[in-house]
């Protein structure tokens, strides 16, 4: 599935690991949360990066102790009106101060793309087919934001006495 | 009033436009219908059981005469020369086509005012009290918080596919006027000891198929913190709240489920790991907004007028207007001027393009430019010079706006029902259309004193039927409509549910049915005693036996 | 789409651009009016029925169509069985719609 980052569509280089398969010892892996909690230490040996995919009914909390050795978390979007994730990508960001990849799988749609981005969302994996120009578009249509303290990509009233601002791609 | 800065002045233009582009994808088919929905939905627009409507916020009640004037505009352009005001503080337009939607939301938005979350699972059109800054008893304006409130929950990044949909109430009061204890977050100004400016929060309450009167959360919340705390409390609902079963989702359940006392420690946690000075925005911020609302040039004057006084004494028909329609105002010699919407056998709430513009006009000339509308589906002059009054009334009956009949028994709430909407099981229109003619006659209302009937087309209850003394409840069983009739419901700040009083009635026996409550509650009630005070004393029997010895 | 109905029966939508309530005719057209709603009665009729209705709505026509129920009225024509369905072909029975003509 394509995957946007920075406004472009960039090769995945990482791999979900799902089955109880060993883990190869190569490769960036993304991991479900339960067999991160289980291999635990055990994935320090490896040469490559760990990512792990979260459910949306997860408490982030279960992985505040692994942070510091995740490169990316997923975040799930069943449907699109299915709206958990924005909060926890909103707590990973801003309670457990995570800094890596954080990546919206799912009903991934444009319509959605500038809110997801504001709670710090910063890679999209999305279903074929989808336009990417209208994925290029869509962060112009609302460059400004009322709310404090929310991510970029878009002009808050609080941070500046201009309404006008360039948007960043998402 | 608010008025727009060049920050909103743009963002509700980008807003237009993105859903412009919308529309054409969807025209176009690029979108399919279950795409759009939810994106038409969120900018107020739903696919009813005719046509298109537009419900288009009003938010926290506050109009002016320019903004009036526009509705009207909408009413004539795009639509058939009417709209319906709603219980929420909105306006309705039934017949507007998809394609026309983004030129109304621009003549909107040329008047400060659009059509942002006025539906779907998001935070709603925040709804206040519809005195706010005139009311005698009032502690605190409610409309600066509610503005802020307004202006933090649009396009909320984290907030905006909730499990189901969300509405904040405001009062700075204490008499409550905007039932804040039926709204998933009530909001009540107070001041403490020291002249600070904070809230009592309440969450969880609602009406629907399952009414709940909201818990309290927090008794003392200082001012500064609200965002920061209303951010809390939308976290935990939209990580918590279910969303297996779209009955079961809105806040008051998980609320329920629970406890209070658990759900108001999740929030607390949750509050206490916020960085508040990181969301909340700078103090300048309110006192930006809060100079919008500053009290306009009263003029100063005696609190009697002569005018007015000689008025009353001499004309009967203004007098009996008057004292249901005028309320006592802050600044002596000013009054607050109610408008009915309720014509006896009229549609609750409905305004022509034509009575909208002679309200506009009468609050240019006669009250500092200022409209309220209520969530009683009322309008209000809120600050008319006692002088001026009875120039009001005589303007008001050339525009058959001058019902004496608020708070009484015609002043009808009623939804739009299956007249109009797709989710309705029943008719209510032609309810309110047949009570209100029955019991319209003035000595036959003044008889019967204060009274509120409130009806609803189905259990969503937009009709607040929990909340009336006289609740009715339309339902449909074997392709019949029927009506539920609930007794004792109350919004105010005694805020009660009201009680199913047995099996429903036909539409042909529903009017005789709340005639013959009325006259169970004449015979029972004792010197001075309201319908409420009287159903609260003597209980639902009496009115059973009477009701259903007929039967 | 509801399939487990009896009777004869005919297909209605909302109309994307408008909204307004139709009903699919004879030459595959959707019309306003619906004695003009085509009426189908054996099972493949009904199933073709349902097919150019959806075909409909994918074209972006119309929005959520359905098959409703109807019955003869009196030896003259069809109305649908469901109270619902009927105030939606009768439109409002009360209210300003009835008054002003847009």
């Amino acid at each position: 599935m394509p995957l946007i980052r920075n406004g472009d569509v960039i090769a995945d280089s990482w791999v979900r690991h799902e089955d109880d398969a060993p883990l190869p010892a190569d490769g960036d892996l993304i991991l479900p949360l339960e067999r991160l909690l289980h291999e635990g230490t055990q994935l320090a040996g490896r040469r490559g990066l760990t990512g792990v995919q979260l459910a949306n009914t997860a408490d982030v909390e279960e992985i505040e102790s692994l942070l510091s050795c995740l490169a990316l978390v997923t975040l799930e979007f069943p449907a699109f009106t299915d709206g958990r994730a924005y909060s926890q990508a909103r707590q990973l960001r801003t309670k457990l101060g995570y800094s890596g990849e954080l990546r919206a799988t799912g009903n991934v749609l444009p319509d959605q793309a500038a809110f997801m981005r504001r709670v710090g969302f910063d890679s999209f994996e999305i279903a074929c087919g989808q336009d990417i120009e209208t994925w290029k578009n869509a962060p112009r249509a609302i460059s400004l934001a009322y709310q404090r303290g929310y991510e970029g990509g878009a002009v808050t009233r609080y941070e500046t006495n201009s309404a006008c601002g360039a948007s960043p791609a998402i | 009033m608010y008025r727009y800065d060049e920050f909103d002045a743009r963002f509700v233009r980008q807003r237009v436009s993105q859903f412009r582009n919308q529309v054409e994808r969807r025209i176009e088919g690029e979108l399919s219908e279950e795409e759009f929905r939810p994106l038409r939905l969120m900018n107020g627009l739903y696919l009813q059981l005719h046509a298109y409507m537009l419900r288009v916020a009003i938010p926290y009640g506050t109009l002016n005469s320019a903004q009036m004037r526009q509705l009207a505009a909408i009413a004539e352009k795009y639509d058939k020369g009417y709209g319906h005001f709603t219980t929420r503080q909105n306006i309705q337009y039934n017949w507007p086509k998809l394609s026309d939607v983004p030129d109304i939301l621009d003549d909107l938005a040329d008047v400060e005012m659009h059509a942002i979350q006025t539906s779907g699972n998001c935070i709603r059109n925040v709804t206040a009290d519809h005195w706010a800054g005139v009311a005698a008893d009032e502690v605190a304006d409610p409309r600066p918080y509610a503005e802020l409130i307004r202006q933090w929950s649009s396009l909320h990044p984290e907030f905006s596919f909730l499990p189901r949909k969300f509405k904040i109430a405001v009062t700075g009061a204490a008499a409550d006027r905007a039932a804040i204890a039926f709204h998933d977050i009530g909001l009540r100004i107070k001041k403490n000891d020291a002249g600070e400016t904070g809230f009592e929060i309440l969450a969880g309450g609602g009406m629907g198929r399952t009414p709940l009167i909201a818990a309290p959360v927090r008794d003392w919340l200082p001012g500064e913190d609200l965002l920061a705390y209303l951010e809390a409390i939308m976290r935990v609902y939209n990580l918590h709240g279910r969303r297996d079963n779209k009955y079961k989702a809105r806040i008051k359940i998980l609320v329920r489920e629970l406890g209070a006392d658990e759900f108001t420690r999740q929030v607390e946690e949750e509050f206490a790991r916020i960085d508040a000075p990181q969301v909340v925005p700078p103090e300048q911020e309110l006192a930006r907004i809060s100079a919008y609302f500053a009290a306009p040039e009263y003029q100063d004057l005696p609190d009697d007028d002569p005018v007015h006084a000689k008025a009353i004494a001499e004309d009967a028909a203004f007098a009996a207007w008057a004292s249901a329609s005028v309320e006592r105002h802050r600044v002596p010699g000013y009054a607050i001027v109610n408008i009915s919407l309720k014509p006896v056998g009229g549609v609750p709430g409905d305004a022509t393009a034509e009575q909208m513009r002679a309200v506009a006009d009468l609050a240019e000339k006669y009250s500092l430019d200022e409209i309220r509308v209520t969530h009683e589906q009322n309008l209000v002059l809120p600050n008319v010079r006692k002088k001026d009054i009875h120039a009001v009334w005589q303007q008001l009956m050339e525009h058959a706006l001058a019902s004496a009949n608020i708070g009484k028994a015609t002043d009808i709430i009623s939804c739009p029902g299956l007249d109009y909407c797709g989710l309705a099981t029943a008719r209510s229109i032609p309810i309110a259309q047949e009570i209100s003619t029955r019991l319209g006659d003035d000595a036959r209302q003044n008889e019967i004193g204060g009274l509120k009937i409130k009806i609803s087309g189905c259990i969503n209850a937009c009709g607040h039927h929990h909340a009336g003394h006289i609740g009715i409840l339309g339902l449909e069983k074997a392709g019949e409509e029927f009506y539920q009739v609930t007794l004792g419901g109350s919004g105010d700040e005694n805020a009660s549910i009201g009680e199913i009083i047995g099996p429903g009635f036909s539409g042909e026996e529903i009017t005789d049915t709340v005639e013959t409550i009325i006259d169970t509650y004449i015979g029972l009630r004792d010197d001075g005693e309201t319908f409420l005070d009287a159903y609260r004393r003597i209980g639902p029997e009496p009115f059973k036996e009477a009701i259903y010895a007929t039967h | 789409m509801a399939r487990k109905i009896n009777g004869p029966r005919i297909a209605t939508a909302n109309r994307l651009r408008d909204g307004l309530v139709v009903f699919l005719d004879g030459k595959g057209e959707w019309t306003r009016n619906l004695c003009g709603a085509r009426v189908v009665e054996n099972d493949a009729a009904i199933a073709t029925l349902e097919q150019d209705a959806v075909a409909a709505a994918k074209a972006n026509i119309v929005v959520d169509p359905y098959l409703i129920e109807v019955e003869t009225c009196n030896g003259h024509g069809f109305v649908p069985v469901k109270h619902r369905e009927r105030m939606r072909m009768k439109g409002p029975t009360a209210g300003n719609s009835l008054i002003f003509h847009g």
